[in-house]
């Protein structure tokens, strides 16, 4: 094994035994938009992050992604990038996605560059400066209600405000005698652990299910546990025919 | 700006003072425990090193102990701009290289032989030099 193998070998065994159980924790602070605490436990692991992918051969981008995530968690703990929800979403993706690039070069040695772009861009607040679009007022639910079971179609890009929530409560409180629930997420791009908290309330009376999630919300489900509570579909014909996966 | 070259070798001192002496006014150690006085000295001075370049194996103390005795400092006095440290050394073993970031938040690691070069683009890296 050669110095560069054993330092990647045992950089991800720190990854998924240190780094990876600090960055759970801090993402959940910024969940609670406890920000500055939440910073705090992010700042050490995502150092050495930056530091050590710096260091590797292959890893380069991951570090340079990292060190551009570090800045903006700086920004916001500086009260330069305001708290509000959009912010806090977004500092939460791309948290994920240092992950995420790390696991794609470990395994390909390429990377999805067109994520990190866009993510860099909004970092950078280009998202701001075009106008993007602030959902979290807006109803992130439609309702489909088939023969022995409800479809719900996600319909916004980031399921995190309480006033989505909300609305997601209320459309939830309103089916009556369903077996079954689906949760489609098609657009949805990144949902707080607060919305699969809410949905998962309902697996004592309902068989619920998921389809369509990215790798962003599918990070945070599994990542939670939540796979103890409903199942992943890869279709809504598969959930309707009963072939989870 | 001043930096601090903490560097037991004499060769090693030579030349890292060459590559930074058109960018800092230096300073010299020649082990872990004169590094940490003189960054405890030039604190209360009230003009901290922006940089110091650590070897890792000295005599004394090691950088590695002495960088972790800074940061305890750093942290005790409330410092909220941390001293940049780039650890230059021979050692570029996984747990070396991994506790330099962890467990000192070292800002970078070079492994010997430091070429001007590879130490320009960490201090660019870094923050510390423009392109």
């Amino acid at each position: 094994m050669s110095e560069d193998d054993s330092l990647v070998e045992e950089f991800f065994s720190e990854v998924n035994d240190k780094y990876y159980p600090q960055v759970l924790e801090g993402i959940d602070l910024l969940d609670e938009q406890r920000i500055e605490e939440g910073i705090e436990v992010l700042s050490r692991p995502l150092h050495t992050i930056k530091g050590v992918t710096g260091f590797m051969s292959g890893f380069e981008p991951a570090s340079t992604f990292t060190h551009k995530v570090e800045d903006f968690l700086k920004k916001m703990q500086s009260g330069e990038v305001e708290h509000d929800l959009m912010q806090i979403a977004l500092a939460i993706e791309s948290v994920n996605t240092i992950f995420m690039i790390i696991e794609q070069l470990r395994e390909s040695g390429s990377f999805d560059k067109a994520l990190t772009d866009d993510i860099e861009s909004r970092l950078s607040g280009e998202g701001q400066k075009t106008g993007a679009a602030d959902e979290s007022g807006v109803n992130p639910i439609e309702m489909e209600e088939l023969a022995d079971a409800y479809i719900f179609n996600l319909k916004v890009s980031r399921l995190y405000s309480s006033k989505q929530l909300k609305m997601v409560e209320e459309s939830l409180q309103s089916i009556n005698g369903a077996s079954k629930l689906l949760f489609d997420f098609e657009i949805t791009m990144s949902a707080g652990s607060a919305f699969f908290e809410l949905i998962a309330s309902y697996s004592d009376i309902c068989e619920i299910g998921i389809t369509g999630m990215n790798s962003h919300c599918t990070s945070t489900f599994y990542s939670w546990g939540f796979q103890r509570y409903m199942t992943v579909f890869d279709s809504r014909e598969s959930f309707l025919n009963n072939t989870g996966v | 700006m001043r930096a601090l070259i903490a560097e037991d070798e004499f060769v090693g001192r030579k030349l890292l003072s060459t590559f930074l002496a058109p960018l800092f006014v230096i300073d010299i150690a020649v082990n872990g425990k004169e590094a940490v006085e003189a960054y405890k000295l030039t604190f209360e001075e009230g003009d901290p090193y922006s940089l110091i370049l650590m070897d890792i194996m000295m005599p004394e103390q090691d950088g590695l102990s002495a960088l972790e005795e800074i940061r305890t400092f750093e942290k005790e006095k409330g410092v909220s701009q941390p001293c940049k440290v780039v650890m230059t050394t021979a050692l570029d073993d996984p747990k070396t290289v991994i506790r330099s970031f962890h467990d000192v938040e070292a800002s970078a690691f070079i492994v010997k032989p430091v070429m001007r070069n590879k130490l320009y683009h960490e201090l660019e890296k870094i923050g510390l030099m423009n392109k």
